[in-house]
């Protein structure tokens, strides 16, 4: 029993042991690698993508997706510049407005999905290109530099020893990590989405409001839209219309890869998280063994499908055994 | 006796992990013969036939088929010995036409000359008075019809044998007549049939022997014209069920749910009343519209017009939400797409149907969740180890009753069952009629649409018929008869 409870756990957590693997791979290989500033730095890296890649599980997880996650993020992050430059508003001020602003594009591709009735895949395909458009109208293809020192904080900040810093994004993105996770698994709106995302029909004659929970998912993936772009911009400390587009795929890819169901209905935070884990290390670690930028592309691609297809193999065998 | 043997399956064993699927069972099918395999869910009938269709392999047994001796069928060598299988869920491509379903498969090289298979499709339907045009597209036929379409296919193999698996689950009585118009077609040209269903009355229709399967294990074999359906029941459950004759009514006076001229998409003006502790059946063909106006009372589709009062109030139902709200529950008919979560567990499921009652300080309580699984895994006897199982797992009849538990944690006064044993073995079927009969004891009210005839006449204090969308009948306990109901039913 021991033991069958231990592969069990081994079963549903087999990205992170994979990532774990990547890890030890890569320390062997690399001692540059190893430090500890190293491993922050991945992290710190990818905790704007880490951030927006949860609120895009969320949506998969309710039964959608959203193409369009790259583009609010630009638009997001243009708009904060433009409050703080152009308006003058305080940097607390241009980061909330920043972040209702991802709740208002968020909450239009809910509602868009929801009143035409089609599937979110499409609705965010079409206003990717709308929000494209806003971001280039908004910023006129110029990039902003030059932010308030209180707000490259936000993404430059750190705690802790010079030996042993934590960065502000990467304290950000736990935050958020635990409050989604707490939101899915504690409360009656996070079991909704599930139900949502399961089986929409069944959801809806179990009394479910169905379009208003999906309408609230993507308005809390907003929310954490709006942060991710905050970290992003922040960080780097410049804001353009080409800063965010491009994780919309990468975050899809990190869902999948850490196990949330494209399908809907079933996927955890973890899943995100690890999903974009791996990503970010591996990027990290080729990088530092030396590998071309081509050879990279070639390896992730390679790791991708061996993680799926080894996933995939896991479900048919189980199915087969099932079969009666 | 005089007909050929054209498969004998011999000890056939299968083993899945801590079950014995099936154990030692064995099988004889004549030619001209239709078979019958009864037994409850999980009997083990499916997992024989996948046996047979190479679809599972066995662990033990041998099979004899067209006078060669197999160890293990696969898919091939079954098809090339004359075996088709019809599964219950249809395996037709839905973007195709009727005769390239037909035809596929047995042409599958070169060029796909479609006049050809117009013809050989035409063919069949002519040689088994089949109505069907070869040229429509598979995917907006009705589910009877695709059934036509399946039925062909397999003739078209020129099988031997043809396994049919609950073949008249989606079908309405018409058409359930033409089926087994077809079956005797088929028996008169020599072909072995094995029939799969849970439908009594249709073994005794059309079957020549039965062979009774009971948790993996063979029963015995029986001639349908020595046998009677207590015997068929008692050797399928493996104890005596006790006809407790006509049920007591619970129904009083007081009228809980109203409907005034009630019309939607599919009905026009239905007006009916349902009393408190009454269970009342709602009777039709296939298409009458029972479904629809039961989704429209429940707010699931819109409505066009009418006034539903609940308790003597007018109520304005726009959403499930309202009704559950407005204390009616509605168990839906396919429970599949409709009632499940197939991917969570049993509890998870049930606490779908009333999840802010399961918290603690507004936050989802997972001791309270699983309490609820026991309670109602207890009561209304799931069979599962754990109320963690995922619902994909259970059999039908299981499954049904997580849905009722869904439906009954939501405790409304007002349960709406719209075919609630479709499907079930005899067993669970007995559990889910108890369940009702405690529900109206208690001083609730059922509607219960159904299309099986014995399931209304047995359950229900009150009849209405449904005919094209209008109800066009209503009879008393005292006046239920078969007969009356089908006329109402086909008044147009």
């Amino acid at each position: 029993m021991e033991n069958s409870k231990f592969k069990s756990f081994i079963k549903s957590n087999m990205m992170w042991v994979i990532l774990i693997l990547i890890v030890v791979i890569f320390a062997f290989l690399s001692p540059n690698f190893r430090s500890f500033r190293n491993i922050m730095n991945i992290l710190t890296q990818n905790a704007y993508f880490i951030v927006a890649t949860i609120g895009v599980a969320m949506i998969m997880i309710s039964g959608g997706t959203d193409l369009s996650v790259g583009q609010i993020l630009a638009v997001v992050g243009v708009c904060i510049a433009l409050f703080m430059q152009n308006a003058g508003f305080p940097v607390p001020v241009a980061v909330a407005l920043g972040i209702l602003i991802g709740v208002v594009l968020g909450g239009f591709n809910g509602a868009a999905a929801n009143i035409l009735k089609i599937h979110p895949m499409i609705v965010t395909l079409a206003t990717m290109t709308m929000f494209k458009g806003i971001s280039y109208i908004l910023s006129q293809s110029k990039s902003f530099y030059n932010f308030a020192p209180s707000y490259l904080a936000i993404g430059q900040g750190r705690i802790g020893t010079a030996n042993f810093p934590v960065t502000f994004p990467v304290i950000i993105a736990v935050v958020v990590a635990l409050v989604i996770h707490f939101i899915l698994s504690k409360t009656c709106f996070g079991r909704f989405i599930y139900a949502v995302g399961g089986n929409p029909e069944t959801a809806r004659l179990a009394g479910i409001n169905v379009a208003k929970i999906k309408l609230q998912t993507f308005m809390l993936a907003g929310v954490l839209f709006g942060i991710s772009a905050v970290i992003l911009t922040s960080r780097g400390g410049s804001a353009s219309s080409l800063i965010g587009p491009g994780v919309e795929f990468d975050a899809i890819t990190a869902c999948v890869l850490g196990g949330v169901s494209f399908i809907g209905g079933a996927g955890r935070v973890s899943d995100a998280v690890v999903g974009c884990l791996i990503l970010g290390v591996l990027t990290n670690g080729m990088q530092m063994i030396g590998l071309d930028v081509y050879s990279q592309y070639v390896v992730k691609g390679i790791i991708l499908m061996a993680s799926i297809g080894y996933d995939t193999f896991q479900q048919n065998a189980k199915v087969r055994k099932k079969a009666a | 006796m005089e007909q050929n043997v054209v498969l004998t399956m011999k000890d056939i064993t299968k083993l899945y992990p801590g079950v014995v699927a099936l154990d030692k069972v064995s099988l004889e099918v004549r030619a001209g013969e239709v078979h019958a395999l009864l037994g409850e869910n999980g009997a083990g009938k499916s997992t024989l036939i996948k046996v047979l269709s190479g679809a599972v392999r066995n662990d033990g047994g041998s099979i004899e088929l067209g006078g060669q001796t197999f160890q293990h069928m696969t898919p091939q060598i079954s098809r090339e010995n004359g075996v088709e299988v019809i599964y219950q869920e249809y395996n037709l491509i839905p973007g195709l036409s009727v005769a390239e379903n037909v035809c596929l498969g047995s042409q599958m090289k070169g060029i796909v000359d479609l006049r050809q298979q117009i013809r050989t499709t035409q063919a069949i339907f002519d040689e088994y008075n089949i109505h069907l045009d070869p040229r429509a597209l598979v995917g907006q036929l009705p589910p009877a019809k695709q059934q036509l379409v399946e039925i062909a296919k397999a003739i078209s193999k020129d099988p031997k044998i043809i396994v049919m698996d609950e073949p008249t689950a989606q079908l309405t009585m018409a058409e359930v007549e033409n089926l087994y118009k077809i079956i005797a077609d088929l028996k008169s040209r020599n072909k072995a049939i094995i029939y799969i269903s849970h439908r009594l009355d249709e073994l005794f229709a059309v079957t020549d022997c039965i062979t009774i399967m009971r948790d993996g294990q063979y029963v015995t074999t029986v001639r349908t014209s020595e046998t009677d359906r207590d015997e068929l029941i008692s050797l399928m459950v493996g104890r005596e069920l006790k006809n407790s004759g006509p049920r007591r009514s619970y129904a009083e006076d007081e009228v809980v749910l109203r409907a005034e001229n009630v019309s939607g998409y599919s009905n026009t003006e239905c007006s009916f009343e349902l009393k408190k502790g009454e269970i009342l059946g709602v009777a039709g063909l296939v298409g009458a519209g029972r479904t629809e106006l039961m989704r429209v009372i429940f707010g699931a589709d819109k409505k066009l017009g009418g006034q539903v009062y609940v308790k003597g109030k007018p109520v304005e139902i726009r959403s499930p939400e309202q009704a559950i709200a407005n204390g009616i529950g509605l168990i839906p008919e396919d429970r599949k797409m409709q009632g499940c979560f197939l991917n969570q567990s049993i509890e998870w499921n049930i606490s779908m149907g009333n999840i802010r009652s399961l918290t603690t300080g507004r936050l989802v309580d997972e001791k309270k969740i699983e309490a609820a699984g026991e309670e109602y895994r207890e009561l209304l006897n799931i069979k599962t180890p754990s109320t963690k199982q995922l619902v994909r797992n259970l059999s039908g009849g299981n499954q049904q009753k997580v849905v009722l538990a869904k439906v009954l944690l939501a405790n409304t006064d007002i349960v709406i069952f719209d075919e609630p044993t479709r499907g079930i073995d005899v067993g669970a079927r007995a559990e889910i009629y108890a369940l009702m009969d405690r529900l109206v004891s208690e001083g609730r009210s059922i509607i219960m649409v159904s299309s099986d005839m014995e399931e209304l006449l047995g359950m229900s204090d009150r009849i209405i018929v449904l005919s094209e969308g209008r109800i066009t009948g209503e009879l008393a306990r005292e006046e239920f008869s078969q007969e009356t109901i089908l006329s109402m039913a086909s008044t147009n």
